[in-house]
């Protein structure tokens, strides 16, 4: 951010002169909220102090009636849990994407890095059922996956390499990287673990994917909210500066972030080898942008250190429904895609936007 | 009187830097793709016009798009919406050209593909400067925009392109002996030296520079931001168009390799990502030396699924070579 | 009938008021000079005459018309032009390109950089500014030759106005002369200069007039040449509201050395700074504001690297590698920008409160959340942070409790040594109170203060010692009853009586 204070300026230290620095929660300056009469007004200001949790839900809301006036069959718990099991996958890539955002940068190698570590999965296992060559089959693809978080994040943060461009070369690395190791043509199905957690169900109703979403969220849920890690995070991606002037090791937050949006690039690699029994080149493709879309919907904001996963659930339910239901009312995926780009810009604009440069 | 005084600071004047100290960066990347082509020259079983043209338009497109990245990347922005308006613009223009009137309908093809590059830069950079909002986003959502467009325009690879646009702009001139794309190659260096002389550029150079310091010289930051981003989608377009020349066909995806080659060129090419400095002369040889990896690779026999690997290695030796100055700053704040 | 008025100007950033029904004339053909504290709000009036802020109310009128200019391109078009103590250089461009910039010669519309440089090299030739190449980047030259290069560009402009905002502050002796001599010819033109400069002798050598500012008002305006140096010191710290502070803790009867620093050295900005801060003591940094105080503190908490010299705690050498280290080693700091250093505003009282303390709020990496809000409350309680509850936005304090919430983060981490930047700077009279009065504490607890302030009431009234900064070193240490807020100015402006 340019400064243009000069350094005998003691008025700078008041607020900058803005009128769009905050307009989400109104507090006057006593501290204390309006107190608001009616129910209505009440609900409206909650609306208004929590949207970024209400938008996405009414956007499920409408896009359910919308598929439901359609083809009354979509909403049945059948094909619900479908999209839910479909939601799960993005939502452990945007999981991961979250983390970056709220550090304060974007991950844009999630495609090839969910790609590359699925492949190595499924050609280190090579069909195999036995446990031990499974479970390193595995092990290998989470390691690799992790490691190249791990790499990403060491440029962004010590040699303060763009995120974008940083994450866009180790993309094409690992597209090459891929490329060289499968010459081509992957190999292997994959394991049946890996397949039984895509179709399974516990207890003949609940697919295991969604067990194992719901284990997911809780985790990274309090890994946000009540670790040294989590609260160091939003510190770094609200104010890095501060951060590091209260002790914060920013550098060392940054790699973590980096490291386990891979971790969760990976994991979703492996679970989506799953559901498509096999593993094939440019299946993460399509995720990198629906991953950022569900983040973004979710009300985290692209400048870092706001939001959380809870939104970037809706966020994820939101992107699923929304492709099924543009596919339901025939819009294929041109019409798809120009709609994910409005939404993208429209939501940045209703979450709010950087102040403007000091006038 | 005064009890302190300031030491007399022994100073010598400051002279310009050298010319190889000034553009160390885009003449390594000249070198680099000096020994490219003499590696190419050696390995090739015969290097006359038609292999020279093959290199010529191997890196045309990239070079045409790489001048709006690089205009945008000196504002300090970056455009990830260049390669879908290469598409998009491909694709429009196969589809406007007809086997009924080839020359009418490409001319207004062309003058289409034009047009909407620019109006799509106009719109990236309206939302960046008016809307506020950043660069990377913006773009990233604006280039899911373009791509679906592209994808509504040609569902599939195809359409008609006349073959006399493809030769007047890929093919030979002078006798058969020059390729048309060092014509135009030579058009695009005019184009940048005398842009380079307008006081556009200079507000460029100065915005990405110091965007604080050029609103106090009286420079209307946002409008300079507009038409730098207005003139990345025109290049956009014209690459798009150049696209549609070589490729004789449209193609809602082929473009969109050109976001990361264009970024890689313009790293290679030494303009810093912070904005305010860099050369388009330097993203041009960039562009050549990504252009040229596969072929050489070729000549090697090594696999062209190593294409890719090479040219994200080279982004990232890039750009954390470009890095290795942050050692030098002393506050600990600023390297954060 | 003046060239330039300003008129019942006032300006608020925020809760903080920097002008204040200010005034501010200039005759053409003089060179008037700005005078005043810290924050009296010379560089505010400044900015509001040349379009950089617009101006709450009050009204300017230029050569008998009222005019608002909305940004610094109109001023500059007008004729006003300013040249400030922060560069409004391009560093990526060259002398020349800055010197012409949106006035560049053009021949079919394009620059020519030939004539370009040939006229930069007259205009520096006609200023007397030798050897400064019109090709080279400004970026590559050293900050005395910027400045000269702003002047420069400043003065090509024609103004009828010319404005230096401490633009002298970073020339040697001999480029000094060399402005002033410029300086003087646009006088004998019909310019008017206002000249603001922290170095009395400058202010007597050129200006004829001097405008003095106290807290956002205009003082009175008087002939330089008639009044005295002690009748221009006492316009600039004569001051209304008197704040009270805490009897000084009596001075320790052993004096045990706390934090010991010794030959420190950064770059061109700190140069041979010694000093020993005891347990139980307050010790005050003054100076002119940028003389270096905020870079030692900075030094101090391992915020710069390639420091040289070395610092003692307790006896013992230490690194400070890091703000970490140096929080190892029991040192606190609080920042000069509160809201961007010292506090993350959008985080709630809790999470800023226990940001530096987290590890030790936590086992095995998780955080226990009643510890911190118990913690937190203690803080809340013990400070009179007056906030709805641990969970408001620090955003939503006000100035005083923004400043005792970055002063809990530290308390419990129970630091020996206290580094603070103005720590009372923008808050209201009782926040200062409470402020001072914790400092006091400390002070008796065997803690160590070390702090700068821009306010002399507040070294004066809080501190047994204090040392005086000027272009990065102490110049003079003053303790006991000659610590008065006279010999505090005198010494910041470099006069000794």
């Amino acid at each position: 951010m340019s400064r243009l204070e000069g350094a005998g300026h003691r008025a700078g230290d008041g607020e900058v002169a803005d009128g769009s620095v905050d307009a989400r929660v109104r507090v006057p300056s006593d501290g204390t909220p309006d107190r608001l009469g009616s129910s209505t007004e009440r609900l409206l200001s909650f609306v208004r102090q929590n949207r970024s949790q209400v938008i996405p839900y009414v956007l499920i809301g409408l896009l359910l009636v919308v598929a439901a006036v359609r083809t009354p069959s979509f909403v049945t718990p059948g094909s619900l849990r479908q999209q839910l099991v479909l939601a799960s996958y993005l939502a452990i890539i945007a999981g991961g994407q979250t983390l970056v955002i709220l550090s304060g940068g974007i991950d844009l190698s999630v495609a090839w890095n969910l790609n590359f570590s699925a492949i190595l999965m499924t050609q280190t296992a090579a069909g195999s059922h036995e446990a031990g060559r499974v479970t390193w089959a595995v092990s290998l693809a989470l390691l690799a996956a992790a490691a190249v978080g791990f790499v990403n994040g060491l440029g962004v943060a010590y040699l303060r390499i763009p995120s974008l461009v940083m994450t866009l070369g180790m993309n094409a690395v690992l597209a090459g990287l891929t490329l060289v190791y499968t010459n081509g043509s992957p190999q292997g199905l994959a394991p049946p673990f890996a397949k039984s957690l895509a179709v399974g169900r516990l207890a003949g109703q609940v697919p295991y994917a969604l067990v194992f979403w719901l284990a997911f969220t809780v985790a990274l849920i309090f890994l946000l909210r009540r670790t040294v890690f989590g609260r160091r995070l939003y510190a770094v991606g609200n104010n890095p500066q501060a951060a590091y002037l209260s002790g914060v090791p920013v550098r060392r937050v940054l790699v973590a972030a980096y490291t386990l949006c891979g971790l969760c690039a990976g994991l979703a690699g492996i679970l989506l080898t799953g559901y498509s029994t096999q593993s094939y080149l440019g299946m993460g493709d399509r995720y990198v942008l629906q991953a950022i879309a569900a983040v973004v919907i979710g009300g985290t904001s692209i400048l870092g250190g706001s939001g959380g996963y809870g939104g970037t659930v809706a966020g994820a339910i939101t992107v699923v429904l929304l492709d099924n239901v543009l596919q339901i009312i025939g819009i294929e995926r041109a019409g798809q895609n120009i709609l994910y780009g409005f939404i993208i810009l429209v939501m940045l604009f209703v979450y709010g936007r950087s102040a403007r440069v000091r006038e | 009187m005064a009890a302190v005084s300031a030491a007399p600071a022994a100073h010598r004047s400051v002279r310009r830097r050298p010319f190889v100290v000034r553009n160390a960066r885009p003449l390594l990347a000249w070198l680099l793709l000096l020994a490219l082509l003499v590696v190419y020259h050696r390995e090739a079983p015969r290097f006359g016009p038609r292999e020279q043209r093959s290199i010529a338009n191997s890196g045309m497109t990239l070079s045409i798009a790489g001048l709006g990245q690089t205009l945008v990347v000196l504002t300090g922005g970056i455009d990830l919406s260049v390669g879908p308006m290469v598409s998009m613009t491909n694709s429009l223009a196969s589809r406007i050209a007809n086997k009924e009137s080839p020359n009418s309908s490409m001319a207004l093809a062309a003058a289409a593909a034009l047009l909407v590059g620019a109006a799509c830069g106009l719109v990236n950079g309206l939302l960046v400067a008016y809307g506020r909002l950043q660069p990377i986003i913006v773009t990233l959502a604006t280039a899911s925009v373009w791509g679906g467009i592209a994808l509504y325009l040609r569902p599939d690879p195809g359409g008609f392109v006349p073959l006399s646009f493809s030769d007047l702009l890929t093919g030979m001139t002078l006798n058969r002996q020059l390729p048309k794309a060092v014509v135009l190659l030579g058009a695009l260096l005019i184009i940048w030296l005398v842009f380079r002389r307008t006081r556009l550029a200079t507000r460029i150079y100065a915005v990405g520079s110091s965007e604080g310091a050029a609103y106090m010289s009286g420079i209307n930051v946002a409008r300079t931001k507009v038409l730098a981003y207005t003139f990345a989608g025109l290049a956009s377009g014209a690459a798009g168009l150049f696209q549609t020349a070589q490729t004789a066909t449209g193609n809602a995806n082929a473009g969109n390799v050109y976001t990361l080659n264009s970024i890689a060129a313009v790293v290679l090419g030494g303009a810093s990502l912070a904005g305010g400095a860099g050369t388009y002369l330097g993203t041009i040889a960039g562009a050549y030396v990504i252009a040229l990896i596969p072929s050489v690779l070729f000549f090697f026999e090594v696999s062209t699924f190593y294409q890719q690997l090479f040219q994200g290695s080279i982004l990232l030796a890039a750009v954390s070579l470009g890095a290795l100055g942050i050692f030098r700053i002393r506050n600990r704040l600023e390297r954060l | 009938m003046s060239l330039l008025t300003a008129e019942g100007i006032g300006k608020r950033f925020g809760g903080v008021v920097a002008l204040d029904d200010a005034a501010f004339a200039c005759e053409a053909g003089e060179i008037h000079a700005l005078l005043g504290e810290n924050g009296a709000g010379k560089s505010t009036m400044v900015k509001v005459l040349c379009g950089v802020q617009p101006p709450d109310t009050g009204t300017l009128t230029f050569r008998g018309e009222r005019v608002a200019f909305r940004n610094p391109a109109e001023a500059v078009a007008a004729g006003i032009v300013p040249v400030f103590q922060e560069l409004s250089l391009i560093p990526d461009l060259s002398v020349a390109q800055n010197l012409f910039m949106g006035a560049e010669p053009r021949i079919l519309g394009l620059i020519d950089s030939r004539r370009m440089h040939r006229r930069a090299h007259q205009l520096f030739a006609s200023l007397g500014f030798a050897g400064i190449d019109p090709a080279a980047a400004v970026r590559d030259l050293p900050l005395a030759e910027r400045q000269l290069v702003e002047i420069a560009k400043a003065v090509g402009r024609e103004p009828e106005v010319l404005i230096l905002d401490e633009a002298t502050s970073a020339l040697t002796r001999g480029q000094v002369e060399q402005v002033f001599a410029v300086v003087r010819r646009l006088r004998e033109r019909g310019t008017a200069v206002v000249f603001i400069s922290h170095r009395m002798d400058e202010v007597r050598a050129l200006c004829d007039r001097a405008t003095v500012f106290r807290d956002g008002r205009h003082v009175g305006t008087v002939t330089v040449a008639e009044a005295s140096h002690g009748e221009l010191v006492r316009m600039m710290v004569g001051r209304p509201l008197r704040e009270v502070f805490p009897p000084r803790p009596p001075r320790p009867e052993i004096e045990d050395p706390l934090l010991e620093v010794r030959e420190l050295g950064w770059g061109q900005t700190l140069q041979n700074v010694s000093l020993t801060l005891h347990r139980g003591e307050i010790l005050g940094l003054s100076g002119l504001e940028g003389q270096g105080q905020g870079d030692l503190l900075f030094a101090l908490f391992g915020v710069y690297a390639r420091v040289s010299g070395e610092v003692l705690m307790r006896g013992r050498p230490v690194r400070l590698g890091s703000a970490n280290d140096a929080m190892r080693v029991g040192i606190a700091m609080i920042p000069e920008d509160r809201k961007t250093q010292a506090l993350i505003l959008p985080l709630t009282v809790r999470e800023n409160v226990t940001l530096p303390t987290l590890t030790t709020m936590a086992r095995g990496g998780i955080v226990s959340g009643p510890r911190e809000r118990a913690a937190t409350t203690r803080m809340r309680h013990r400070l009179a942070i007056k906030t709805e509850s641990n969970e408001t936005p620090v955003r939503y304090l006000s100035g005083g409790n923004q400043q005792k919430v970055a002063l809990a983060k530290w308390l419990l981490r129970n630091a020996d040594v206290y580094l603070m930047y103005d720590p009372t700077r923008g808050i209201d009279v009782g926040a200062k109170q409470e402020i001072y009065a914790l400092m006091a504490e400390l002070a008796e607890r065997g803690f160590g203060v070390l702090f700068f302030s821009t306010d002399l009431a507040e070294i004066v009234g809080l501190c047994d010692r204090a040392l005086v900064m000027y272009e990065g070193s102490i110049v003079r240490e003053l303790r006991g009853p000659v610590l008065t807020e006279a010999n505090l100015v005198s010494a910041a402006v470099g006069l000794t009586d």
